[in-house]
């Protein structure tokens, strides 16, 4: 019998990936894209 | 357009066609002609989310945005990325747990038979008329800048695709969207190189993007708030996160293809897909607008892009208005070029100096009040109020100024965005069509193979339909505006009814019901008596379909059902 999922797996569904750190990263890419844009109106302008 | 361009824009047809006819092979029951019996990797089912969303009204609209006004509309993808996350935690393994072929049979697993098939056939409605417009709005322009016959442009782009999406399923749907995704890209990217080797001598990108922001197009974010501006940062950030929960969450035609990923896992990493993507991907098709704008200001424009509108407005009464303005056009339009040289010649030694600044402006000011003269005749001739031609901008420049082979490309890159939404949109309404209405109300015992014909007969009756009425809405332009507000009454309200049944434990089949028709109808009437921009009103049907739900449900019996149900 396999064993059950240890640590972050625990916290979501049986086999399931933690997605976490994929939405952290998906609201920093927000963030830099935003920021960026702000940059280019400012720089180019 | 040249033979070689032609052997290209027909290859890619046949190709799509024969690729889609291929995959029939793996598509004999009615789990693998709509969800691909679950099977497929998320980064085919993340390419083809974003093909479906991109449809060619997209590249000619967007980019001629761009030309126009800049990159301001990027504004629009804000809440995107944010409603990725919030689905992944959501509807998708709501959705794939409980073993759905659409989003509304869920609805009836939670609340009732009445609210399933209201959802149902609004998205019936919706789907099967904008789907016309996809194929007609792309018809129409292809049609006058290529000089082709509009039928034979309305069918060259529908049947094709309905073809395909009929025997092959959801198979050939998205494995020929991540074709036509990479087709779309390539093309893309093809257009900035030649934007960028098209340059004046001895200007850089940095240059062109300094001149262009003189004009105020690299300002891309608006923090102003206020409800009746479209394209602000609040708007896009929160009226765009419920446009997006709602076409991403409940409207089938994006529902269907995460339920088609092998797990949940997959289902969610294919709409992150979008999250990190579409940003990006639709700076990059404003930023052909912006350098289309500095390619026209040292080669000469057209004063009106649209040729049948100037054709039209020729053999008009006010022709001679109309000629006299040309003249005048042409003289600021050199003004402006010289006052462009003059200013990327500064821009390239350091600041840009605010003398040569100030004369630009007035010189590109002046070029756009001619060009807005021009257009209020055109208005005046045609009798639309609201008609403009920024979306003949971009085929107007592949046309004329791409070289050969690079205009197949991009012409077969318009036609591919438009297909690959069609497809996804035909799927999605044969699904909905047998699913939610033929299996449910009509017939609902029969063999598998039954189904299978039925949903295959769907389909062709769906792309017959949609061309029939691509042909009338490619001669009725201001029913392309009508259908879009259509869509827009309803988009948030449906995303009510998604809220209470996952959010509200309380809420009751009634609730739901009622509230739904209470935020279509305050969004219809917020439409018709405010100046209320679109994207607040998927805020507003939200929020009231949520509260009038809740109370509704509140006042009547509770009822026992579960949030997430059991698979069948």
């Amino acid at each position: 019998m396999p064993a059950e999922p240890r640590g972050a797996e625990s916290r979501v569904g049986r086999g399931e990936t933690d997605f976490t750190r994929i939405y952290v990263l998906v609201v920093i890419g927000e963030i830099l894209a935003i920021a960026g844009l702000y940059w280019l109106g400012r720089y180019f302008s | 357009m040249s033979a070689i361009d032609w052997g290209i824009v027909v290859a890619y047809l046949v190709w799509m066609v024969w690729d889609g006819l291929r995959l029939s092979r793996r598509t004999n029951e009615v789990e693998g002609y709509f969800l691909a019996s679950r099977s497929l990797p998320w980064w085919a089912v993340g390419l083809s989310v974003m093909a479906t969303q991109l449809s060619a009204i997209t590249m000619t609209s967007t980019t001629g945005l761009g030309y126009q006004d800049g990159m301001r509309f990027i504004q629009f993808y804000f809440g995107l990325p944010l409603a990725m996350i919030i689905l992944s935690l959501t509807v998708v393994p709501f959705f794939y747990r409980a073993k759905v072929y659409t989003a509304y049979e869920y609805l009836e697993r939670r609340f009732d038979l009445k609210t399933r098939t209201l959802t149902s056939v609004l998205f019936l409605l919706s789907r099967g008329l904008s789907c016309s417009v996809i194929i007609a709005a792309p018809a129409v322009i292809l049609s006058i800048v290529l000089g082709w016959n509009l039928t034979l442009t309305v069918l060259a782009i529908g049947m094709p695709t309905a073809i395909y999406t009929m025997i092959g399923g959801v198979q050939a749907v998205t494995w020929t969207d991540v074709k036509q995704m990479v087709i779309i890209v390539a093309g893309l990217v093809a257009a900035v190189v030649v934007l960028i080797i098209n340059l004046p001598d001895g200007m850089s990108v940095g240059s062109a993007l300094q001149v262009a922001g003189v004009t105020g197009r690299t300002k891309a974010l608006d923090f102003t708030f206020d409800v009746n501006t479209t394209y602000t940062f609040w708007s896009g950030l929160i009226g765009g996160l419920f446009l997006s929960l709602s076409y991403f969450g409940c409207d089938q035609s994006q529902v269907q293809r995460y339920l088609t990923a092998k797990s949940v896992d997959e289902g969610r990493h294919s709409l992150l897909m979008s999250a990190f993507a579409k940003i990006p991907l639709q700076a990059l098709v404003l930023l052909i607008g912006v350098l289309m704008f500095v390619f026209f200001l040292f080669t000469k424009a057209p004063m009106i892009f649209d040729d049948a509108a100037k054709a039209r407005v020729e053999a008009s009464p006010r022709a001679g208005e109309y000629r006299a303005l040309e003249e005048e056009y042409d003289r600021a339009f050199d003004a402006r070029r010289q006052a462009a040289q003059d200013l990327s010649a500064t821009v390239g030694a350091g600041p840009v100096v605010p003398q040569a600044r100030d004369t630009f402006i007035d010189a590109d000011a002046r070029v756009k009040n001619v060009r807005d003269r021009a257009i209020a005749i055109v208005r005046d001739v045609k009798q639309d109020a609201k008609y403009t031609d920024v979306n003949y901008v971009f085929p107007t420049f592949v046309v004329k100024h791409l070289p050969i082979g690079l205009v197949g490309l991009l012409i077969a890159a318009i036609f591919a965005a438009a297909m690959s939404s069609i497809a996804a949109e035909l799927n999605s309404l044969a699904t909905a069509t047998v699913i939610d209405v033929y299996k449910r109300h009509f017939r609902r015992e029969a063999e598998d193979s039954h189904y299978l014909f039925v949903s295959k007969l769907s389909t062709a009756l769906w792309g017959l339909f949609t061309c029939v009425m691509a042909l009338y809405a490619a001669n009725l332009g201001s029913l392309i505006e009508v259908v879009n507000r259509f869509g827009s009454f309803f988009y948030g309200s449906i995303l009510g009814v998604f809220i209470l049944a996952l959010g509200v434990k309380r809420a009751t089949g009634t609730g739901a019901f009622i509230g739904l028709i209470a935020g279509m109808t305050t969004v219809g009437l917020a439409a018709y008596y405010s100046g209320m921009s679109f994207l607040w009103h998927n805020v507003l049907g939200a929020v009231t379909v949520t509260v009038v739900g809740l109370m509704v449900s509140l006042l009547s019996p509770p009822v026992s059902r579960p949030i997430e149900p059991a698979a069948r």
